[in-house]
């Protein structure tokens, strides 16, 4: 039997698959419909109040430092949560414009599965990018939040603690990635779980690029 | 009733989308057929479908490409990422279940036809990608329409369904009894 022959059988398998005529229920497809504008509403507000929140979190970072520029460790702590902060509007602003560029799904498929590919790609990469470093961000937060809020210099009075706490934060990150590689291969209940250990093991990244390399094959056949 | 958060300006719109999903509604039914497993989770994706259907039909321009071609791209393009996210749990072979689901539905003959068979076998050794490709010349689009769908130049197209037919032919005969 020849592709063409099996047009035949395909029509004919078509005609005799009538499961899903459900969709086209007024009260299902209205459903769906309805869903469709709520996650709408939804994406755009939750990627809205994201973005803000790191604007307004870089601003106060950026305020900190200026204000406490005169002392060398206030004005390093600062700067590194602004630069960090820039990070984040960076990476939330590029994830919104990834998305654009997805949404409506009306690109060809070749163009919107790259383009899918990319954004899932940038999103492990800026997970981890942002992520990781708050084994050791944490602390300056910490130190930074207590001098705003109340005004002690708690690098002053326990320089050790917190030479010590980033000195963990660091051995941290190394162990974090260690560990996720060893139970990676081990199914998770959780997806949230999964998708950690995922991210953090390189096994999403590994997959991406494996996307990312069968679009380039089959557009470059 | 009307559960639609529609105001009066969105009816017509709603309206003329309705219809042209009636019209055309074949083209969502064998996508979900195509990447999904069984008849629950073809409901699902069919509704997925439908649901950014109406999403982008604001977008929808007549002028710029037939509703047909636009509804492939669509609807290909949830159905490949449908796809994408099943594979990364685990399941493998969405076809599974085409006989059995045409004999539930009481319109399928008691012995499963041959063609159809080999046709479910074949699509299913494809990836999402090929599957797009094949779906699309076995429901007779041209090759410049098959092109336009998938982002593809026509050589391109020509040339993947050639080397698809080739494999496919290669596999029959590998299959075929010698001397009978």
């Amino acid at each position: 039997m020849e592709l063409d022959d099996m047009k035949h059988a395909w029509a004919e398998l078509a005609l005799r698959q009538d499961g899903i005529e459900q969709l086209l229920k007024a009260d299902q497809r209205d459903r769906g419909m309805d869903r469709a504008r709520t996650t709408l509403r939804w994406s755009l507000a939750g990627a809205g109040i994201e973005l803000l929140a790191w604007i307004v979190g870089t601003a106060l970072a950026a305020s900190f430092w200026v204000h406490e520029r005169h002392t060398t460790h206030w004005l390093l702590m600062g700067l590194l949560l602004h630069a960090y902060g820039i990070a984040g509007i960076w990476a939330c602003a590029t994830d919104l414009l990834l998305l654009t560029r997805i949404y409506l799904f009306d690109a060809p498929v070749l163009v919107l599965q790259r383009r899918l590919a990319q954004l899932r790609r940038f999103r492990v990469v800026s997970t981890l990018a942002l992520g990781l470093p708050w084994w050791l961000l944490w602390v300056l937060a910490t130190f930074v939040l207590a001098r705003a809020l109340t005004g002690a210099d708690l690098y002053l009075a326990a320089p050790g603690w917190f030479w010590i706490s980033l000195a963990f934060g660091a051995v941290a990150v190394g162990a974090s990635v260690w560990l996720a590689r060893r139970v990676a291969a081990t199914p998770q209940r959780a997806p949230f779980w999964q998708r950690i250990i995922d991210d953090l093991s390189g096994r999403n990244l590994k997959r991406a690029a494996r996307e990312m390399d069968a679009l380039a094959r089959f557009g470059a056949d | 009733m009307d559960i639609l958060l529609t105001t009066e300006a969105d009816r017509p719109r709603q309206q003329a989308f309705v219809e042209l999903l009636d019209a055309h509604r074949g083209i969502v039914r064998k996508i979900a057929m195509l990447y999904a497993g069984n008849r629950d989770e073809r409901e699902d994706l069919a509704q997925e479908i439908a649901a950014q259907l109406w999403r982008s039909f604001a977008r929808f321009d007549p002028v710029r490409a037939k509703f047909s071609t636009w509804m492939y791209r669509v609807a290909l393009n949830v159905a490949i990422s449908h796809a994408r996210r099943r594979a990364e749990t685990g399941h493998t072979d969405p076809l599974e279940d085409w006989h059995l689901d045409s004999v539930a539905d009481g319109t399928a003959n008691d012995e499963p036809d041959p063609r159809l068979l080999e046709l479910r076998r074949f699509i299913g050794q494809l990836d999402a990608l090929n599957r797009a490709l094949v779906l699309l010349y076995l429901e007779d689009r041209s090759y410049a329409e098959i092109a336009e769908v998938l982002g593809l130049s026509t050589t391109n197209v020509a040339t993947k369904l050639n080397r698809i037919k080739h494999t496919l032919r290669k596999q029959l005969t590998q299959s075929e009894p010698t001397g009978a």
